[in-house]
């Protein structure tokens, strides 16, 4: 992993916090799960490069956004009513969950 | 009332209530219904346009209009997403309430009260999807080339959008955006152009093994599983269930866990196709347990 203020890469273990622009790399045949504060779990594939784009939960907005720039993800959002995740690739924006939230 | 005069009072007025993004003038011989159509993108629109600018009758030629900011594209996304949820939905309670906000909402944004209608149209659309209330699983994989790929495998259908243009892709259906263009349609598994490849024969562990392994990171370990390869495959997809839920994707037909915890388990593979489709699933149950701790007994080195 990479911190957003850093340029070091560096091994993630299990329990390492990562905030918003920190950035994951996964090597061959390694794997990771990203659990985000809206319960919404990514399962980050071997070989893959993503950024943590926004971690906060805006007022009745669960929200999770991650960009993928190489390699593959598995996403659950398990309250699709409440939560809501965008995956941002190079080629597209992909969104699960909630559109718009009122409340 | 003069043109200038109507158009003076809209400003003032609308300027309280929601901020334009801008303002067109009426053209000479344009009706309300093409005023509507040029503005606002519907010829029906016209009684909203006139709310909103606080007008009674069609306005003349040369009038100054103002036209509604992102508030309004907002309450239509709303008002979209509201009546597909409906169109979906099962009859019952829940779609008969949701079609009575909608059409609220839609009333609403006839009278050009946009936050008001985003709200209930907003409210629609969580009345339906409360009651489905069923987890939303998908995959996206980024191609070397740059190709997204999304499938997906359960739940509600999730936006894909590029280039502008917004595609939903429901579970089963899997979706290609080649960098720079917009998404093309989604395709049902089933329906592939290339035929699905076979599943795959597993090989190790054994079914229904018993397998004592040894403390590791995460549990016990390492987990080799392993399968014969499927013609054509460009990859592997195995589905852990058990204490702990797992995906993992390999380009390889063996994959190792470092660590589980103890329990049951059942995995499952399927094959990936080069265009992202899944073959017929193999699956297999498994038991993790701890294994016996080898203890080795040498001479002691004394007399």
């Amino acid at each position: 992993m990479k911190r957003a203020a850093g340029d070091e890469w560096q091994a993630a273990v299990n329990g390492t916090a990562l905030y918003d622009d920190d950035k994951l790399r996964t090597e061959r045949g390694g794997s990771a799960e990203l659990h985000f504060p809206s319960g919404t779990v990514v399962v980050v594939s071997e070989d893959t490069l993503l950024g943590i784009a926004e971690t906060r939960a805006a007022p009745g907005r669960p929200q999770a956004d991650v960009t993928v720039l190489r390699g593959a993800v598995d996403a659950t959002v398990d309250r699709p009513a409440n939560q809501s995740l965008t995956v941002g690739t190079p080629a597209a924006t992909v969104r699960a969950g909630r559109e718009i939230v009122f409340q | 009332m003069s043109p200038t005069l109507a158009t003076a009072l809209a400003l003032l007025v609308a300027t309280a209530t929601t901020p334009p993004t801008g303002e067109t003038v009426v053209r000479p011989g344009e009706s309300l219904a093409q005023l509507a159509a040029r503005t606002l993108g519907s010829e029906g629109a016209g009684p909203e346009l006139l709310a909103f600018n606080h007008l009674e009758g069609s306005p003349a030629a040369g009038t100054k209009v103002l036209l509604p900011g992102p508030e309004r594209a907002r309450a239509v996304a709303a008002i979209g997403s509201a009546r597909s949820a409906v169109v979906q939905a099962p009859a019952g309670s829940a779609r008969t309430e949701a079609e009575a906000r909608l059409a609220e909402a839609e009333s609403l944004l006839a009278h050009a009260r946009y936050a008001e209608a985003a709200s209930q149209a907003d409210g629609a659309w969580k009345l339906l999807s409360e009651a489905r209330e069923e987890r939303s699983r998908f995959a996206v994989a980024v191609e070397p080339d740059g190709r997204t790929r999304v499938a997906v495998h359960e739940g509600a259908p999730v936006r894909v959008e590029a280039q502008g243009r917004t595609r939903a892709v429901r579970a089963g259906e899997t979706l290609t955006v080649i960098r720079g263009q917009p998404p093309g349609a989604p395709i049902l598994e089933a329906a592939s152009s290339s035929p699905a490849p076979e599943a795959p024969v597993l090989l190790s562990p054994e079914p229904g093994l018993k397998l004592g392994l040894e403390p590791a990171p995460g549990g016990l370990g390492p987990v080799r599983f392993s399968w014969r390869p499927v013609p054509d495959a460009s990859g592997y997809v195995l589905e852990l269930a058990g204490p702990r839920g797992h995906i993992f994707r390999t380009t390889q037909p063996v994959l190792t866990v470092p660590g589980l915890p103890a329990g049951k388990y059942r995995w499952t593979v399927r094959a990936v196709q080069a265009d992202g489709t899944l073959g017929p699933p193999a699956s297999r149950a498994v038991q993790l347990v701890p294994g016996r701790i080898k203890l080795e007994v040498k001479e002691a080195p004394w007399q």
